[in-house]
């Protein structure tokens, strides 16, 4: 998967761009309508905090999910989902490293009809845990919301996040890439799917 | 050139039932609206957090919502709903004027892809009502609002539960995508 448009000259900079204050965009793409995935390489290391924002969620299955992929490693990730329907909240916790779904729901499939919007916070994402020591670091945490809709009928909420744990190991590692990725290689983003990544603060040296 | 910019910001002070943001700029790519909000409603110590978009009045536009709130330590609260009729998506609740007069919540909103013309939209929030002076009227609610239809959100009105005025400040932030 190529790799979206990037703000030109943002890498190699020693913290963050000058010429536009605390949040930058980084880069951005949209589905390609043949391909699983949406993927953010070569993440720049000279921000506190990533934030990602996704608009117009449609994959080609219906009833699909959507999965977190860190470094190219799919496993080692804990999540939380807090998530209601129309009448019931929903608690999915995983505590063991089995999963790297989130939400634990399905995803908006090619309806028109069909609505959804994730807004993901990673905090604390480089090697250094962003604060300049190497304490803490290599487990950045995340801060999710996420709305899906279907068929103007029902409107689900999703609050939660995931965890990464580098390497199962514990050692430190900086998140240099995020994937988002359908829940089967054959279901695909469609081409209206938006995903913005954007970069928050100065991580310290 | 800055990715996130200030569309607008301001002040509501009790001179309306509403904060009516109109002729929203169309250049950003999302577009996100913080808020300290009151609605100056004597009876209750938290009122309904409601948005509507466009200037939809009594339209034929379906306006959905769902939030799941905490109040006073009691389970969580869901409300949801789909209906036409009644362009109102609430998302969840903020403080009134009822024993404290000078309280506001802390009120966030977050409108993915609002300028885009080719899909129907939905809307995210989060609320925190916590009443220092009583512990009986505290909440926290996470909320979402769509409405169909594919016009791009160019106005937004965000008001309490009623006819009573409100008020608040605000700035309305434009997230741009290169």
């Amino acid at each position: 998967m190529p790799l979206g448009a990037f703000k030109t000259g943002m890498f190699g900079a020693a913290g963050s761009s000058s010429d536009g204050g605390a949040i930058q965009w980084i880069a951005g793409m949209n589905g390609s309508g043949n391909s699983a995935s949406l993927l953010f390489d070569n993440i720049p290391q000279t921000y506190k905090h990533l934030r990602f924002v996704m608009s117009n969620i449609h994959q080609t299955a219906t009833n699909s999910n959507t999965f977190f992929i860190f470094n190219g490693n799919s496993s080692n990730i804990r999540m939380a989902d807090y998530w209601t329907d129309s009448s019931t909240v929903y608690n999915f916790w995983r505590n063991q490293l089995q999963s790297n779904k989130w939400p634990d729901h399905y995803t908006p499939g090619t309806s028109t009809t069909n609505v959804g919007s994730h807004l993901i916070d990673v905090m604390g994402y480089t090697s250094n845990g962003a604060d300049g020591t190497s304490t803490y670091s290599g487990y950045a945490q995340t801060f999710m919301m996420a709305s899906y809709g279907h068929d103007n009928s029902t409107l689900d909420l999703h609050t939660g996040g995931v965890v990464w744990q580098p390497n199962g190991t514990g050692n430190p590692a900086a998140i240099t890439s995020i994937e988002i990725y359908t829940y089967h290689s054959s279901d695909h983003w469609l081409a209206e799917t938006r995903v913005d990544m954007y970069g928050i603060g100065t991580a310290a040296t | 050139m800055a990715s996130l910019e200030i569309i607008a910001e301001g002040n509501v002070d009790n001179d309306s039932t509403s904060l009516s943001l109109t002729g929203i700029d169309q250049s950003y790519e999302h577009l996100s609206i913080d808020l300290n909000f009151q609605e100056n409603q004597t009876n209750y110590r938290s009122e309904e957090f409601r948005v509507s978009v466009n200037g939809d009045g009594l339209s034929s536009y379906y306006y959905g919502g769902t939030h799941m709130s905490l109040k006073n330590g009691n389970a969580w609260l869901i409300q949801s709903f789909h209906q036409s009729g009644y362009p109102v998506a609430i998302m969840g609740f903020a403080a009134g004027a009822y024993q404290n007069s000078a309280q506001r919540s802390a009120c966030r909103l977050f409108f993915p892809g609002y300028s885009n013309t080719n899909f129907e939209k939905s809307w995210l929030g989060r609320t925190n009502s916590q009443n220092y002076t009583a512990g009986d009227s505290d909440s926290l609610a996470f909320s979402v609002g769509s409405r169909t239809g594919t016009s791009a959100i160019t106005a937004i009105a965000i008001r309490g539960s009623g006819g009573s005025n409100i008020a608040c400040n605000y700035t309305m932030y434009g997230w741009k995508s290169a």
